[in-house]
């Protein structure tokens, strides 16, 4: 019997099953920005008014440079 | 926004109240504001003042970094932070700057603004912060 996997989420933990997930990625200036949505999809009747929603959002973000001691950059 | 070293915290340097030596130096954090936060170059300490709610592992202050001894290479010298900062479990709507400060004798000196590329909105995720490559060119801090 496989284990069920959960995932947090603003309706509490809830099966993997149960969500769909999106990624995203944004190159904009100096910074990437990765995000990773996950949509409400189950049949759970406790949540069918979220169903569609959006119930968790993950965001990486990756500085491509620092600051320095020469000057700061106006972005 | 402007990303920009703290005109302060130059000023400290020629004072040697800052201290990024691993495990000995001083302890630094990183702290999440919103959108209507007007930090800069002329920040010169840690305020709460539109700072990022508490929200899962977030709290008021930021989170530690963990000091890498600085390096040089040629002659840019290169200050950094061992591990991404990084929250599980929080909600926000417009996170768009993180401040880096010296928390030594509870000054909670300004260090540096970070521009986090825009409103960033997390909803009961995980919110990771990669710090730049460690080059000449790129690392977190340098000093030409």
């Amino acid at each position: 019997m496989s284990e069920v996997k959960l995932v947090h989420t603003q309706l509490g933990e809830l099966p993997e099953s149960d969500l769909q997930f999106l990624l995203s990625e944004k190159d904009v200036g100096d910074t990437i920005t990765v995000s990773r949505e996950w949509k409400y999809i189950g049949n759970d009747p406790a949540h069918q008014q979220h169903l569609g929603e959006v119930v968790r959002r993950d965001v990486w973000v990756t500085m491509k440079i620092g600051v320095s001691l020469a000057g700061s950059a106006e972005l | 926004m402007t990303q920009a070293m703290c005109a302060s915290f130059k000023v400290e340097l020629g004072r040697a109240l800052h201290d990024f030596t691993a495990t000995t130096g001083h302890a630094f954090k990183i702290a999440l504001y919103k959108a209507a936060a007007t930090l800069g170059a002329t920040t010169t300490v840690y305020s709460v003042t539109n700072e990022v709610g508490d929200t899962g592992s977030y709290a008021a202050g930021g989170l530690a970094l963990t000091n890498v001894t600085p390096t040089s290479s040629g002659t840019t010298a290169m200050i950094t932070f061992g591990v991404s900062p990084q929250w599980t479990g929080v909600t926000f709507t417009d996170c768009t700057q993180a401040l880096i400060y010296n928390t030594n004798g509870g000054q909670n000196r300004a260090v540096a603004v970070l521009d986090l590329g825009g409103n960033q909105a997390v909803t009961a995720g995980t919110f990771t912060i990669n710090l730049p490559t460690v080059t000449p060119t790129t690392a977190l801090l340098r000093l030409l």
